[in-house]
């Protein structure tokens, strides 16, 4: 592997796992913001898009770390945090195979970073933090669909509403990594 | 003789955390620690609730000898606080457990009775066990440490650079948000309940700041990587050696045999 390509993924991995033990931070800041709330999910959307396979594996890994800062259980944080797989990984295919432009320049983009940056993969990735949560009791079982509600409704938020800023002012910086380049040769 | 302020306790930073020389935990080997970590995570949500409390009385006991500092508490305690405010939520609100006497019912269904507080209180207990468990482990293993575990397990090369960058950027980062955070305070942001709308801003401002000053971070590492003429992570990194004592064989092997009657029941 190329040294710029673990540079990229070391520094991504540690921008995440500040990111998720920061959400404490932000929560007592930001009134009323419900359960799932983690300021690393607009950053992680944007990872997957520019970084490709780096940006997901660091949204993984930085989020396990960061889980085991905030103190969660290690066999608990290594499955919940898999849902960020799917929450990274499915724009970075969408984008990827339907050729859409990271700055969100035309209607397309936009279509496709709705569709996949912000809905699916919001879906996916709140479906399997909700049931990680219930399966190992932290809430009780029955409480199952209130709680993909709030999950579904932070994601929702900050990915469409964080990301696309991320995307749009932070592009140029990201376009000048190598492992930008790399990807995108 | 130590210096007066500390009476020769220094205390050295690690990835997070601030620790003791003089703690008993930092004789243990970071093997011997990490296998203890395993161990307690796995077990600590299937066994009864006897071995739950006192495994929570040997991480008190733990903690004691460790000589953890009243910063690393203040930067523990809010995150295990905000996660017992989520448990409690779930179990005091969202519930219908039918074991003991019923309290009262919610207009939506879900109630709470006498179990309700047992079983919260259990899953709460449990909680904290792997978390004081990561804490102490955090709290005495340096990042160096770390890396030195890894190559003692014979990880490849890209895994050892990779978690090495990866554990010392993180200690970058910190303080570069933290001082993010004080430039902010210096302009006058005030950081108390805001908002909605405005607390999502100063989340995208923050956010911003930060992933430039990342930014910023990889281009210099690549640079100097790149004029140094490393191109793959194939140089050797130098790193303390781990010493080992009986004690830390008995440790890991009594760890070992608890997970392995763990996974066989």
């Amino acid at each position: 592997m190329d040294i710029s390509k673990v540079v990229v993924l070391g520094i991504c991995t540690a921008v995440m796992a500040i990111l998720c033990t920061s959400a404490a931070f932000f929560m007592t800041i930001i009134p009323g913001v419900p359960i799932g709330f983690c300021p690393a999910v607009p950053v992680m959307v944007a990872f997957g898009i520019w970084f490709g396979g780096i940006g997901v594996a660091s949204a993984y890994i930085g989020c396990a770390i960061g889980g085991l800062l905030k103190g969660f259980p290690l066999n608990y944080t290594l499955v919940v945090v898999a849902g960020d797989i799917f929450m990274a990984g499915i724009p970075y295919l969408a984008f990827k195979l339907l050729k859409s432009d990271p700055l969100l320049n035309g209607w397309k983009d936009w279509l496709v970073f709705i569709t996949f940056g912000v809905l699916i993969n919001g879906i996916i990735a709140s479906l399997w933090g909700a049931g990680t949560m219930t399966y190992f009791r932290l809430w009780p079982g029955t409480s199952f669909m209130v709680l993909w509600a709030q999950y579904l409704i932070i994601t929702f938020l900050m990915a469409g509403a964080i990301s696309p800023f991320v995307l749009r002012y932070l592009t140029p910086y990201a376009r000048k990594s190598n492992a930008y380049k790399l990807r995108a040769a | 003789m130590g210096c007066p302020s500390c009476g020769g306790d220094f205390r050295i930073k690690g990835m997070l955390f601030y620790f003791s020389e003089r703690s008993l935990l930092r004789k243990i080997n970071p093997c011997a620690l990490l296998s203890t970590l395993i161990m307690v995570n796995l077990i600590s949500f299937y066994v009864s609730r006897g071995v739950v409390i006192a495994t929570m009385v040997l991480m008190i006991g733990s903690a004691w000898v460790s000589k953890l500092e009243l910063r690393t508490w203040r930067l523990i305690l809010p995150l295990m606080t905000g996660f017992l405010f989520i448990i409690t939520i779930g179990y005091f609100f969202f519930s219908q457990i039918s074991s003991g006497v019923m309290l009262w019912k919610y207009p939506w269904g879900d109630f709470v009775t006498t179990g309700t507080f047992i079983a919260m209180m259990d899953v709460a207990l449990r909680y904290l066990v792997c978390a004081m468990a990561t804490v102490l482990f955090l709290a005495n293993v340096r990042e160096s440490e770390l890396i030195a575990l890894f190559q003692s397990l014979r990880f490849p090369g890209l895994v050892l650079w990779t978690f090495a960058l990866i554990f010392r950027s993180v200690g970058l980062l910190v303080s570069d948000f933290e001082r993010i955070i004080e430039v902010l305070r210096g302009r006058g942001v005030g950081f108390r309940k805001t908002s909605l709308p405005e607390g999502f801003t100063l989340l995208r401002n923050i956010l911003w700041a930060f992933m430039v000053s990342a930014f910023v971070r990889m281009d210099g590492l690549n640079q100097t990587l790149y004029l140094r003429g490393i191109r793959k992570p194939i140089t050797p990194i130098t790193t303390r050696k781990l010493s080992w004592t009986w004690l830390d064989i008995g440790i890991i092997l009594f760890n070992l045999l608890i997970i392995l009657w763990f996974l066989r029941n």
